[in-house]
């Protein structure tokens, strides 16, 4: 097959044509105007089982040899083809397919069918190519399920990280309870509660489709509830306003959530000594900066405080963390009460 | 001795420096990157520059490594997964993480008698001498 013979006989026209069509991979087709194939190449003879002679002799039209039936075994009548819509539409059409193998297997492909046309523009017939594409469609199936694979394996992952880090918390929890000193116990139990922040956002990590980033702002909000439940304070309200739905790198998100809580539950613990006000968590964002606000209208800060100066764990962690972040963390007298603020550029 | 602390993870800087401080040392500086911890070496001139093998934005504490010890600052590295050997980094040894509190105090005292060559006065599975 394929064999052409030497020397002048490339010079005619209709030898180049039959070496091209003779040695090509594509399958070619050339299609009559009833949609009968009239010469196929060896390549289609190898792609469809069927020889041309073979196709002539059926004498009907190539999509009833072929393309009779979809995949599921239902009949495909032509008129609903792709490829036989090319001839009455005078238009080039290109797709992708399944054929019918004369075994009876069925085989991805994809084709162009492109119309011919006689001196006076009207269509007379169709020249079709189609390269069988299975080896391709297997390849893109494979790496498909790879990707599958790894997100299974990563939520797999997130799910381990996050029950580790309950282990932890709950270790700490019950260390706290079997401790008699008032001053370990607070230290234990807010050990627990960090441990628990960490461990809750890997929660949502596992939670969500998400395997890398999470909202962190509907996390803060719950964040804040959950502070002011377990504060019980029954006279401070909480108070939420902010739509953002920035997502966050979880590492990114961790040391914001550790920032965050540390406010809240310093408010909760020392702001409102007459048992009564309101804590405001407000959360906004632009292009390219999340910005963070804890506001409480109780007794202020002590006198004299300063960020870098305090040696406070609570502080130690929110300067760290903030300098990780590349954060701005500040606040100002709210008379009554303190603002804090934290500025996240999110496009580092 | 005057410490560098090269880490990229806040919290475990925070623990390094706290635990250096407690053991008498003084910490001139945190840094999460290779530009910043030169200039603080730069500044500073280090006794000790505990130096983790991944910094920030995919840095290589191993090439600051060489840098430092260019500039005669002694290097220990810290990393989850300790190179064999002191390699290219030229460091006098790594810590191992995750670490406790106790093979940080070690690695200080460690550090130090390396540093004056003196025998190591102690010996902990979680620091490796090169």
């Amino acid at each position: 097959m394929g064999a052409v013979r030497a020397g002048n006989d490339l010079d005619q026209p209709l030898r180049r044509l039959e070496a091209v069509l003779q040695n090509a991979t594509a399958s070619v087709f050339l299609m009559n105007d009833r949609q009968h194939c009239i010469y196929m190449n060896p390549a289609a003879e190898q792609l469809t089982g069927f020889t041309l002679d073979e196709v002539l002799a059926a004498d009907q039209p190539l999509h009833d040899i072929i393309h009779h039936l979809h995949p599921d075994g239902t009949p495909f009548p032509m008129h609903d083809c792709a490829i036989d819509r090319a001839f009455p539409d005078h238009a080039k059409t290109q797709g992708e397919e399944v054929f019918v193998h004369k075994d009876g297997s069925f085989y991805p492909v994809a084709f162009t069918a492109s119309p011919i046309h006689d001196d006076t523009s009207s269509t007379i017939g169709t020249i079709i190519e189609v390269r069988n594409i299975a080896a391709e469609k297997q390849r893109e199936q494979d790496l498909r399920r790879a990707i599958e694979e790894k997100k299974v394996l990563l939520q797999e992952v997130n799910h381990r990280v996050k029950n580790s880090l309950q282990l932890v918390a709950s270790l700490l929890a019950l260390q706290e309870q079997s401790t008699v000193s008032p001053e370990l116990k607070q230290s234990l139990q807010e050990a627990s509660s960090r441990v628990g922040v960490i461990a809750s956002l890997h929660n949502r990590l596992y939670q969500t489709q998400d395997y890398d980033s999470v909202d962190v702002c509907e996390y803060l909000l719950e964040l804040g509830r959950e502070a002011m439940i377990s504060a019980a304070k029954d006279g401070v309200r909480f108070h939420f306003s902010g739509d953002a739905r920035r997502k966050l790198p979880i590492s990114d998100a961790v040391s914001l959530a550790l920032i965050v809580s540390e406010l809240i539950l310093n408010a909760v613990k020392h702001a409102f000594r007459e048992g009564n006000g309101t804590l405001e968590l407000r959360i906004c964002e632009t292009d390219d900066c999340l910005t963070i606000e804890v506001i409480d209208d109780g007794c202020g800060l002590p006198a004299g405080f300063a960020m870098t100066k305090s040696k406070t764990l609570g502080m130690k962690i929110i300067r760290a963390l903030s300098r990780q972040l590349r954060a701005d963390v500040s606040f100002r007298n709210a008379e009554p009460g303190t603002a804090w603020r934290i500025a996240v550029p999110t496009s580092r | 001795m005057k410490v560098l602390i090269v880490e990229d993870e806040a919290l475990v800087a925070l623990q390094i420096e706290s635990a250096a401080e407690e053991a008498g040392h003084s910490v001139v500086g945190v840094a999460d990157n290779i530009a910043s911890a030169m200039e603080i070496a730069g500044q500073s001139k280090p006794d000790l520059a505990l130096v983790d093998v991944m910094l920030a934005r995919d840095e290589s504490g191993l090439s600051l490594a060489v840098m430092l010890a260019e500039a005669g600052v002694p290097v220990f590295l810290a990393s989850g997964n300790c190179p064999a050997d002191s390699a290219r980094s030229r460091a006098l040894g790594c810590l191992h993480k995750p670490f406790r509190d106790e093979d940080l105090s070690a690695l200080f005292l460690i550090a130090e008698a390396v540093i004056n060559g003196q025998p190591a006065p102690t010996s902990r599975s979680a620091i490796q001498i090169y």
